[in-house]
């Protein structure tokens, strides 16, 4: 070996003995993140995660709502779960999604103060994921449970499609309803749905809206 | 400059004067517009539609109809080392990689890349007496924490009816739903549809 005869990746020596390495080399990047990409730039490698961002779209944020335990507004099935809206008990909902008033025949109660679903507007999610979650704190009556399901539409339940597993209720038993709905490009309303109820059951009211949780964020 | 003196990436030449230089290797053959991939010990060529494969998400459960008999269960007595088994008829899944196993429209487990995760597991069943029973999702030797269900629950002390965790993986796993304890959970024959309509797992790939 003789000065100068080293070569690597064709590069020489210097007179100092340096071999720099174009930074195009893999080398340099064995430290990578797992899931970064190599992106070619203007001066050599660089990597990037794979990572995508996501944002939400409605959250219930209240901890109280006035409302009303007396058994007339008790739930059926079939009928959509409602919750206020007039106060801002939703602290944020995206400018594409419109809460609709409670109304119709599959409610406990008309009111305009009130929601019974979230219409998702058909262009901006079309091809949209997103993931629907919610717990929704009730009055139970003595003895009585409730069965709830996300749905995609508000009317008769028998012609609303599930979009997730059902989920059981009562007064000592709260559960998570999921649901995932898919953008098609036309505008839709998802509900929470009255699938099954065992004696009364009475939409929120007081402090049970400390306990609510209803979401909706992408997912895909 | 005299012989052994160059060093590259801090590696001197042998004593025939050749240097080894600890790389990256690339596994695979890129195609024309495939990115190279670190998937923490190669560079592996994905497909320019897979770039933002680093996430995703998994939904099982649609609340769908099917009794638990039909399930792998079959009219086997459910135990406390039991799989949970999910029926779902077209489940989402938009990880890539990962693998919903299913028998039938089962789901059985679960094959997932390596990576990060955040994963929601829950069921109900019948009970043929007052009862209480206890799952989680099983991961490699770990898994998430308990989800209760039954009105016997006092001596879980409020716990609620989700199995759940952020966990991470270094490879391929298969996660499966899992009993830990039952009691009183009543026979497959007597859970008629309900682990079918209420059982549901949402995974998210978080990275």
């Amino acid at each position: 070996m003789s000065y100068n005869n080293i070569k690597v990746n064709s590069t020489k020596a210097d007179q100092s003995g340096e071999i720099t390495l174009n930074t195009t080399n893999l080398i340099e990047y064995k430290e990578a993140g797992i899931n970064c990409i190599l992106r070619k730039d203007s001066t050599g490698w660089s990597t990037k995660s794979t990572l995508a961002s996501q944002t939400g779209f409605l959250n219930w944020g209240a901890t109280t709502n006035p409302g009303n335990t007396s058994s007339t507004y008790k739930y059926d099935v079939g009928d959509n779960i409602i919750t206020r809206k007039a106060g801002n008990e939703y602290d944020y909902v995206d400018n594409n999604i419109t809460l609709v008033n409670s109304s119709g025949s599959y409610v406990p109660v008309s009111n305009t103060s009130w929601t019974m679903g979230y219409t998702l507007d058909g262009n901006y999610f079309n091809g949209k994921t997103v993931l629907l979650k919610a717990l929704v704190s009730l009055t139970y009556y003595s003895g009585s449970s409730i069965v709830l399901q996300w749905h995609d539409g508000t009317g008769d339940i028998t012609t609303t499609n599930a979009l997730g597993a059902r989920s059981y209720g009562n007064v000592n038993y709260g559960s998570f309803v999921y649901g995932i709905y898919t953008g098609d490009g036309t505008t839709r309303t998802v509900s929470i749905k009255v699938v099954d109820v065992t004696g009364t059951v009475v939409f929120t009211a007081g402090a049970r809206a400390y306990n609510t949780q209803i979401t909706i964020k992408e997912i895909g | 400059m005299s012989h052994n003196k160059v060093k590259v990436n801090g590696e001197e030449p042998n004593q025939s004067g050749e240097i080894t230089i600890p790389f990256v290797s690339i596994t695979g053959t890129p195609s024309t517009n495939d990115y190279l991939k670190y998937n923490g010990t190669n560079w592996t060529p994905v497909a320019d539609t897979a770039i933002n494969s680093g996430i995703g998400h998994i939904f099982i459960g649609q609340g769908e109809s099917a009794l638990y008999t039909s399930s792998p269960q079959g009219t086997s007595s459910i135990t406390s080392t039991s799989t949970i088994y999910l029926y779902d008829t077209s489940p989402v899944n938009t990880i890539s990689g990962a693998t919903i196993n299913k028998t039938g429209d089962w789901v059985t487990s679960v094959s997932l890349p390596a990576g990060d995760y955040y994963i929601n597991a829950k069921s109900l069943f019948q009970f043929s007496a007052s009862g209480v029973a206890s799952y989680y999702v099983q991961i490699g030797s770990d898994g998430t924490q308990l989800g209760v269900i039954g009105d016997s629950r006092s001596s879980y002390y409020g716990a609620g009816d989700i199995a759940g965790a952020v966990f991470q993986i270094a490879s391929t796993t298969t996660i499966t739903f899992k009993f830990t304890s039952v009691t009183n959970i009543d026979t497959p024959a007597n859970q008629s549809n309900t682990p079918a309509q209420y059982g549901l797992m949402y995974i998210e790939k978080l990275s």
